[in-house]
């Protein structure tokens, strides 16, 4: 019907059309998908209306038939939540083009938020009402990246009471926040008006907070200039400091120079430190900016995670000299170092905190300890921009290094009455250099109290060492005199050789040995002396055993050279000694050799003991042996060493 | 058993050699009546080696050797006396000698005619010791039985056998110790009475009784010696002739172990490391 009303001219040019757009490929097979089950990029479920057409393969679009391109008009609309309250809506729609897979043209993201809001609970009733939200982002694409001008609105109750509670109007410029920007949030009473250049905050920006405050800022190729605020009462100033890198940086025509040329933060900083006032004066501001921030990203997850920061304060690059990363690294390195010999102190600390003595000291580390885990606390974000490389964005010769002058030189700590300074001396003029200088310091603090701590610790096991090394002493000497001295000794042919330690290492001369011991005040003095006294006890008590033991053996021998013989006469009883000779000269020779060993060491007592017991058992041996010849020996030997030499052979028999 | 037995007889036989003492004394005292019974006083001076030596765990060489002189203790030679035997000890309280003596006697009267100046005499002896334990000495009791072929002086006499039956009963008292160790002095003391028989003997049958004291040194355990003094009465050869012999003694006393018996196994002590 429409055809026949054409007229043949016109049918020719829709002809002509017809088959012009026929000779393109893509058009050919040009049809719309649907989908009431899609995911939408913020993780929505919803129905979908996407123009596709053949050829070329888009595999980076998901549920979506393969080998297919987004071609066309894109509709979504997510579903209401199954799990959600019925009067819970949200609601939330996607209007947009793609052109060869990629977004172009202008697009609506809308998010409509139904809400029960309870105004009022009297005993009448609930008085509520039912809250709407629209949230409008809107702009425009070119080929893939935002171009163009962009708004965001929030709207209550868009229908019946239209509230417009924020605004926001920016422009891109080739994925590029370029141009005026508005922001105005009228239930955080937040204005802000300013514009970009290429992302970074440039010329005037004002900010209105609480219809009473308001701030100004001059920004230049993104750095910060200047910020004035002006309340009903007071005017501030506040020009901020510049590194003359920087400065020469803003003069250049260069557009870059030696700026990064791309938004490093909100907030801007040229080496300012957290804490310093440079920072902390657009810290009002920067609750606006965020916001900003966060609302020119408004249902574009994708975009933001791919833009990072799309706007915001520029910085100028600090090359690092060949010295300086030499110092970056050993700053790092020592860095672990402080780290772990925190560690290591604190372990050994707790150690030494079981002593009462010692309770002033764990107190004084106990805060030191903690001033340093702030420390390290604090300039973790220096470690982290060390180890990213971003160390290059920061003046590290002016605010900075004078912060970290202020906030390292020395720690103070602070007891109930009064406090300590503890200083860090460094040379270091510039960041790194002191840096790396204080670090060192406070490593050699920690070690000098660590190696403090490891003397008290031994000092204390020392002195538990010598508390048992005195126990160990009396309670051996109060043995020996119960056990030796006193029971067994008198009685033995051996005791001789214990005749006289009574007087060289018991009794009196014990208790001044002790008592020397017990008062010498140098502890290694103390604890040789100790180790004398205890050893000399325990060679007497080794010499007691022997004699004991050698007393044994002797009555054995006595035995063993005595035969019972009844005379031939009388029938009496004899003991006969066998070997009478032999026997007499090892009595003689043994008396001898015991005599001689009085008023000389222990050691040597000892070392006669040996001997003696080696000849006996081997006199024990030779009972029953031809002996004339030894006992001849015997007999013309000078001296005693040469009756020991030739009793001292018998062992060889 | 049997030695139970051997000494209720042996103590049977020291009764009656008790009682034949006593009846003795008692025999001598009623001729003491008799005008024509002599009593003469002599004296004399024995000098004797006793030996024993021990040849095993139970055997014993045994040796008595003696030198005698008589007549104002030692004018003239009386006799060398010879004993040898071999002892069995049976144990501690009992042994067996038994061996031959060969003494050899010099006539009394030297200048007499028709005599052999020396004679010799040829016995046999068995001994029977008992020993009885006291808590500080011994008593000892010792049966020797003689049998003698023993001739007169005069030349050409014949040996004529004789019995002899000696019963001794003597005992140690340890003076400076409990027992008889080496370097004790000891009093020494025994009587011994003799009793003889055979066809020559008509009316002496009791031919000694020896009392004697002494005292002894135990030197060491091979050697004791012993002095003292004996007395003797003894009958003189004839009826009614008696004779108190009065005779000092010395005697050496010497032993020996000459047995090379094994050595009892003695386990050594747990010998101390030092």
């Amino acid at each position: 019907m429409y055809f026949q009303n054409l007229k043949p001219k016109a049918l020719g040019l829709l002809v002509f059309i017809f088959l012009f757009l026929g000779t393109i490929p893509k058009v050919s097979g040009q049809y719309v998908y649907n989908d009431n089950q899609f995911i939408g990029y913020n993780g929505d479920t919803g129905i979908v209306s996407i123009s596709l057409s053949d050829p070329v393969p888009v595999a980076n679009r998901k549920f979506i038939p393969e080998k297919k391109m987004w071609n066309g008009p894109y509709r979504f609309q997510s579903q209401h939540k199954k799990t959600a309250p019925t009067w819970e809506n949200r609601n939330y729609i996607e209007i947009g083009y793609y052109t060869d897979g990629i977004e172009n043209g202008e697009w609506t993201y809308t998010e409509q938020t139904t809400a029960l809001k309870i105004e009022d609970l009297q005993v009448s009733g609930l008085k509520y009402r039912i809250n709407t939200v629209l949230k409008s982002h809107k702009g425009n694409w070119r080929k893939g990246v935002r171009n163009g001008d962009w708004s965001y609105e929030v709207t209550e109750n868009p229908t019946d009471n239209k509230q417009l509670i924020e605004t926001l109007n920016y422009k891109f410029e080739n994925g590029w926040l370029n141009g005026p920007i508005t922001y105005e949030n009228k239930r955080e009473h937040i204005k802000v008006s300013g514009q970009f250049v290429e992302g970074m905050m440039v010329g005037d920006w004002t900010w209105n907070y609480s219809d009473s405050v308001t701030e100004h800022r001059l920004y230049e190729k993104g750095v910060l200039i200047s910020l004035e605020t002006y309340t009903k009462t007071d005017t501030q100033q506040w020009i901020f400091p510049l590194s003359t890198r920087c400065l020469d940086a803003l003069k250049s025509h260069d557009k870059t120079g030696d700026l990064v040329h791309y938004p490093m933060s909100l907030t801007f900083s040229d080496g300012y430190p957290k804490q310093s006032p440079w920072v902390q004066i657009q810290k009002n501001g920067l609750v606006a900016l965020e916001y900003i921030h966060e609302r020119i990203s408004a249902f574009l997850p994708n975009w933001k995670s791919e833009m990072g920061l799309a706007f915001g304060t520029n910085r100028c690059i600090y090359p690092l000299s060949g010295e300086e990363e030499l110092q970056l690294s050993k700053c790092l390195e020592l860095r672990q170092n402080w780290e772990l010999v925190l560690n290591h102190l604190r372990d050994t600390l707790s150690l030494v905190e079981r002593y009462p003595q010692q309770q002033a000291l764990s107190n004084k580390l106990r805060l030191w300890l903690q001033i340093q885990e702030n420390r390290l606390n604090y300039t973790q974000t220096w470690r982290e921009i060390m180890e990213t490389g971003r160390l290059v964005y920061y003046n590290r010769e002016g605010q900075l290094f004078k912060f970290a002058q202020d906030l390292l030189h020395a720690d103070t700590l602070h007891y109930k009455k009064g406090f300590e300074l503890i200083e860090y001396p460094s040379k270091g003029k510039n960041f790194m250099t002191y840096l790396v200088e204080n670090t060192q310091s406070r490593i050699d603090t920690a070690n000098f109290w660590l190696d403090s701590l490891i003397a008290i610790q031994k000092r204390y096991e020392l002195s538990k060492f010598m508390l048992q090394l005195s126990a160990q002493i009396q309670s051996t000497h109060d043995s020996l005199l119960r056990t030796c001295i006193v029971d067994t000794l008198p009685y033995g042919l051996f005791y001789g050789y214990l005749k006289d330690v009574s007087t060289l290492f018991l009794g009196e001369a014990f208790e001044r040995r002790y008592q020397s011991f017990l008062s010498e005040a140098e502890i290694q003095k103390e604890q040789s002396m100790g180790d004398s006294l205890l050893s000399d006890l325990k060679r007497l008590d080794q010499l007691r055993y022997r004699s004991v033991q050698l007393n044994k053996l002797w009555r054995f021998i006595d035995t063993f050279y005595t035969e019972q013989r009844i005379d031939a006469f009388t029938f009496e009883r004899l003991k006969v000694r066998t070997k009478k000779r032999f026997y007499e000269q090892l009595v003689s020779y043994t008396r001898a050799e015991i005599a001689l060993q009085q008023n000389l060491p222990l050691s040597q007592r000892l070392e006669s003991t040996q001997s003696l017991r080696r000849i006996f058992q081997s006199f024990l041996g030779v009972r029953d042996r031809q002996t004339n010849a030894f006992e001849r020996k015997l007999m013309k030997a000078k001296n005693h060493a040469e009756r020991r030499a030739i009793w001292e052979s018998l062992y060889l028999w | 058993m049997g030695i139970a037995v051997f000494m209720v007889v042996a103590r049977r036989k020291i009764i009656v050699f008790a009682i034949c003492f006593v009846a003795m004394f008692t025999n001598v005292a009623s001729q003491n009546v008799s005008p024509e019974k002599s009593i003469e006083n002599t004296s004399g001076l024995w000098l004797g080696t006793y030996t024993k030596y021990k040849i095993s765990d139970n055997w014993f060489y045994y040796g008595e050797y003696h030198y005698r002189r008589r007549n104002q203790f030692v004018k003239d030679m009386a006799q060398i006396y010879l004993r040898f035997g071999a002892t069995y000890r049976h144990s501690d309280e009992f042994e067996i000698t038994g061996g031959i003596v060969t003494p050899i006697y010099w006539a009394p009267n030297q200048d007499a005619p028709n005599i052999d100046k020396v004679v010799m005499q040829y016995r046999f002896w068995e001994q029977f010791l008992f020993v009885q334990h006291l808590e500080r000495s011994k008593i000892y009791h010792q049966l020797r039985f003689e049998q003698r072929w023993a001739r007169k002086y005069s030349v050409g006499s014949p040996f004529e056998l004789t019995h002899r039956f000696r019963y001794k009963f003597s005992t140690y008292i340890p003076l400076n110790n409990h027992h008889l160790t080496p370097g004790t002095y000891f009093a020494s003391m025994y009587d011994e009475i003799f009793i003889q028989a055979g066809p020559s003997i008509k009316f002496n049958y009791f031919e000694d009784n020896r009392l004697f004291l002494g005292l002894g040194y135990v030197v060491n355990e091979n050697i004791q010696l012993q002095a003292g003094y004996m007395w003797t009465f003894r009958h003189a050869g004839s009826p009614y002739k008696y004779e108190h012999r009065h005779i000092p003694r010395i005697s050496f006393y010497h032993s020996l172990d000459l047995s090379k018996s094994i050595k009892p196994y003695r386990q050594l002590p747990e010998l101390p490391e030092f």
